[in-house]
């Protein structure tokens, strides 16, 4: 059954549950009832901090671990009770778990070896992959010849030399330094559109998630936070945890004191007043407020539509790109900007203890939704 | 997934399978190497002295035998040599092991000592050195001993066990405070030398103290060596310096007997003392 | 750097004590048998100093004067011997192999419990040892009276004074020799690459091939020659499990040395065990450089 439309649900995988036993009693909940639908030809990446279950469900695709309850399916097939060498998943690993006996040819190669692939074509296929990878050559080096990086594309390489129908990657990046890192990421990105194979991807790193996903999938405690594009999960993030996790956040909470026509007006504890576009809130509902503090302007100009914030000048931190600017507000309370580009200037004269007012688009503010317990 | 591969069940089926197939292999390696040494113990306790192995009575007449007490056994049951040899044969393998082990640990400190610490042309030779009494096979040592002891006119007695055994069990001190040595933190010498200490006070106050556990180590390593060494004493021992192994070699050349059930009881139970004793040492002072 | 004058001092006091005790009591014994397996036997034990080829002749086969035939027996029990010395090591390696695998794979906790138990065995004599199999295999030993007492029936199974008996007798007391090597290099392998392989569409079957044997090879090398060495040259098993069925070299020597009266032979088949040894020892050095160099190669 080919589809002509993209299948959104090439790997279903339904209310995943794993338990392991916590060494002082107890259990540990990996994999909490959770849900997710991986389409093809999709660069999909499982983002949040250790022990959120990230790699606990990875390892569940690929087989290494077993559900204790839920299922996942590969393009239709049921891959329960299968073991990995079965499942038509590869895996980059995070240590790259190179054999250090075989030289790369025979790494790349080996599982067109363990398929007994005719000699000729099993030798094309390495070299063509190894071109792939930017790699041409190296047939016969020994991985404790090569540099991390190169390490790295070797695994890669032999990972997806068999085209598998899924590549799984393991935080597979976390060993490289900064500049090779963001190199590789743009690779991985155009490998993947390349291949057309659907690719999950593990990182506690938001940035690297930020930049290569198609959808991100935060994690936290074994469940979804939240799924979405890089800029939903961004500018719209569903509760705090996201908020916080991908990208840094002022957050208020706040309760709707006034709604008008375009805008709706919040206070809080403290007696800071927000400004928010529209957003189904009324009057006297409790709201958290997200800024993020690139969206704090130093002097935008008088327009009405700007909502303001005040307060004395802590910290100024310069980090190259930005002035990275801690503030206490008049009303009390924290607030951190980052202030780019034009104004720098501006901000580059600012001595700590003067007065500072912030102005801010209220489209710019996020009203997050309020679950009970966010 | 092919059509002719099996299905997850047969996975499953085979994953628990070879699981208890190692299982069984396991215990079944376990079984095999102690069920002979406690058939040993066991049966030592057994009153039957012709069908050693078909259980009669509990008895500690065997171990009285041994001692000289003749418990209430008839003559043609009482096969033991004079209980003089066995006391004897015991000291001269106490004597021939602590002196063994003593000369050997010194020396084989010293050698690692040097190794370790000074590059100098020699060194390869002297690792080499080292490795090869371990190498040789044991009667290969023998045979060697014995021409030059007797060709040298020198008279087999405790002292020659003792020079013989001192051969290769300096090279298994050699080897384990080596190791050790290997393993230390060499900066912490170098700031006692640095502090001003000489090169012996270094190595008294920093060095032997983080090396004790490899020196004692192989002190209890050369000790059990000793002491159970076979081959090589049997042909440098002279008449009258017998060890405790060569004796019991004797016996039994001469025919199996139920007392030489119970010596080798209590053979077993002293090793396993003195390996414990190793064991405790080594996890404390970790 | 040279080393100064007080280093020096220090190293010869260091290594001056055992230079002279292997150089007197190792190296010298060793000499001397080089030396006296080229001499002649005196009539009536020790030996006349001439150069005596015959001593390797006749352990060739060949005859010493007129009054003997070519007869190859010392080869053959030689051939005989390295037969049984490798068998030894192969049941060794049927036997460890998978048992150090299992223990292994155990949770961390119970490792240094096992591997003590696994060990303890050794600090026991040799002798006791054996003699436990003795009682065993024994016509009346325990074997035979447990399946006497399942009802095979008197002394139902004759393993005594057979090389089975004497391959039982050195497996199991090589069993430590070739297991913690066997372990060793178990442990350090990374399981990872076992994940990897699977990754990548292996069996176990596949992946004990192709990963883990390659990776364990040097352990399982190594735990065989430390096992072929004694094995080679034994006679005590061979002559308390054997008798006088199975005949090594090692009796031989024996034999020569304290019942013959025949040094210089004895010395020869000495030589002969020594040089078998140094050979293997020889093909496994280079064996092993062979491999670091390839590695050694930086890109």
């Amino acid at each position: 059954m080919t589809a002509t439309v993209p299948n959104s649900n090439f790997v279903e995988i339904r209310q995943a549950s794993k338990r392991f036993a916590a060494p002082e009693g107890g259990t540990i909940t990996a994999l909490d009832d959770l849900s997710l639908n991986v389409g093809a030809n999709e660069f999909i990446t499982l983002l949040g901090p250790s022990g959120c279950g990230k790699t606990t469900l990875l390892r569940a695709i690929s087989g290494f671990e077993e559900l204790d309850a839920g299922e996942i399916f590969i393009d239709g097939q049921p891959m329960v009770g299968y073991p990995p060498h079965r499942r038509p998943v590869n895996t980059v690993f995070q240590n790259y778990a190179l054999f250090p006996h075989l030289s790369v040819g025979n790494n790349v190669g080996y599982s067109l070896d363990i398929a007994h692939v005719a000699k000729t074509e099993r030798n094309k296929r390495v070299v063509n992959v190894l071109d792939l990878v930017g790699l041409s050559g190296m047939e016969n080096r020994k991985p404790s010849q090569l540099s991390g990086g190169q390490q790295q594309r070797v695994a890669l390489a032999r990972a997806i030399i068999n085209q598998p129908k899924l590549l799984l990657l393991d935080e597979p990046l976390s060993a490289l330094d900064r500049n090779l890192r963001q190199a590789m990421q743009l690779e991985l990105k155009n490998l993947q559109h390349e291949l057309g194979i659907s690719f999950v991807f593990v990182t506690h790193d938001q940035e690297e998630a930020l930049t290569m996903s198609d959808r991100i999938v935060v994690m936290d405690g074994g469940s979804i936070q939240q799924i979405g594009a890089p800029t939903d999960i961004y500018d719209r993030p569903n509760n705090t945890f996201v908020a916080n996790f991908v990208g840094e956040s002022n957050l208020f909470h706040a309760t709707v004191s006034e709604v008008s026509e375009k805008f709706t007006e919040a206070v809080t504890d403290n007696d800071i007043r927000l400004t928010v576009e529209n957003c189904g809130a009324r009057t006297g509902d409790k709201v958290t407020i997200l800024i993020r503090p690139e969206h704090l302007l130093l002097q935008a100009g008088g327009l009405d539509e700007y909502a303001s914030l005040s307060g004395t000048l802590q910290q100024s931190i310069f980090v190259g790109t930005d002035f990275q600017l801690i503030v206490k507000l008049t009303a009390g309370g924290t607030l951190k900007a980052v202030i780019r580009d034009s104004a720098r200037q501006a901000a580059s004269g600012l001595a700590p203890g003067t007065d500072i007012t912030f102005q801010y688009l209220p489209s710019s503010a996020h009203v997050i939704p309020t679950r009970a317990g966010t | 997934m092919g059509t002719k591969s099996p299905g997850p069940g047969w996975h499953r089926f085979f994953r628990t399978l070879s699981k208890r197939a190692l299982l069984l292999h396991g215990i079944l390696f376990f079984m095999f190497i102690y069920l002979p040494i406690i058939l040993i113990a066991v049966y030592s306790f057994n009153s039957n002295p012709i069908n050693m192995m078909v259980w009669k009575d509990f008895t500690f007449d065997w171990y009285r035998t041994i001692f000289g007490f003749s418990a209430g056994l008839t003559e043609d049951t009482m096969y033991v040599e004079s209980t003089d040899q066995l006391i004897r044969a015991i000291q001269n393998s106490l004597i021939v092991a602590t002196t063994t082990t003593s000369i050997a640990v010194v020396m084989g400190t010293a050698t690692a000592l040097a190794v370790h610490r000074f590059k100098f042309k020699l060194q390869r030779f002297y690792q080499g050195l080292m490795i090869m009494p371990m190498i040789m096979p044991d009667i290969v040592l023998g045979i060697a001993l014995l021409i030059f002891f007797v060709g040298a006119g020198i008279k087999l007695s405790v002292v020659t066990i003792i020079i013989g055994h001192c051969t290769f069990l300096i090279s298994y001190v050699f080897i384990i405070v080596s190791a050790r040595l290997a393993g230390m933190d060499n900066s912490l010498e170098e700031a006692s030398a640095d502090l001003g200490a000489n090169e012996w006070v270094t190595f008294r106050k920093v060095t032997l103290p983080l090396i004790m556990p490899g020196v004692i180590g192989g002190a209890l390593l050369a000790f059990i060596i000793s002491m159970d060494d076979l081959v090589i004493t049997y042909f440098i021992a002279g008449v009258d310096s017998t060890t405790l192994p060569v004796f019991i070699y004797g016996m039994i050349r001469r025919g199996v007997k139920p007392e030489i059930n119970a010596i080798a009881t209590l053979m077993l139970l002293f090793s396993f003392i003195v390996a414990s004793l190793g064991l405790y040492f080594r996890s404390r002072k970790k | 750097m040279r080393p100064t004058k007080r280093q020096t001092l220090h190293l010869s006091l260091l290594l001056g004590p055992v230079t002279v005790f292997l150089g007197i009591f190792f190296i010298g014994p060793l000499t001397i048998m080089l030396i006296y397996s080229f001499l002649e036997p005196g009539l009536y034990g020790g030996v006349e100093w001439s150069f005596y080829h015959h001593n390797f002749g006749r352990i060739l086969g060949w005859a010493d004067g007129e009054w003997e035939d070519y007869n190859p027996v010392y080869i053959r029990i030689f051939l005989q011997s390295i037969e049984l010395a490798l068998i030894t090591v192969f049941f060794s390696l049927l036997v460890c192999y998978p048992a150090a695998y299992w223990v292994s794979r155990l949770p961390d906790q119970f490792k240094p419990f096992f591997i003590f138990m696994i060990t303890l065995p050794f600090f026991v004599s040799l002798i006791v040892r054996l003699y436990a199999w003795m009682l065993i295999l024994r016509p009346s030993g325990f074997l035979n009276t447990m399946l006497e007492l399942v009802g095979f029936g008197e002394k139902s199974l004759d393993l005594m004074f057979s090389s089975t008996a004497v391959i039982i007798g050195m497996v199991y007391v090589m069993v430590p020799f070739m297991f913690l090597p066997i372990y060793a290099s178990l442990e350090k392998l990374d399981m990872s690459l076992v994940d990897a392989s699977s990754d990548l569409g292996a069996n176990k079957f596949q992946t004990f091939r192709r990963v883990i044997v390659p990776l364990t090879l040097p352990g399982v090398v190594g735990g065989s020659i430390i096992v072929f060495i004694p094995s080679l040259g034994n006679f005590v098993i061979p002559d308390l499990l054997g008798g006088a069925k199975v005949v090594m070299i090692g009796n031989l020597v024996e034999q020569s040395f304290l019942y013959a009266r025949n040094w210089p032979f004895g010395s020869a088949l000495a030589m002969l065990i020594m040089s078998t040894v140094l050979a293997f020892l020889l093909i496994y050095m280079t064996w092993m450089s062979r491999g670091q160099t390839v590695e050694n190669i930086r890109g």
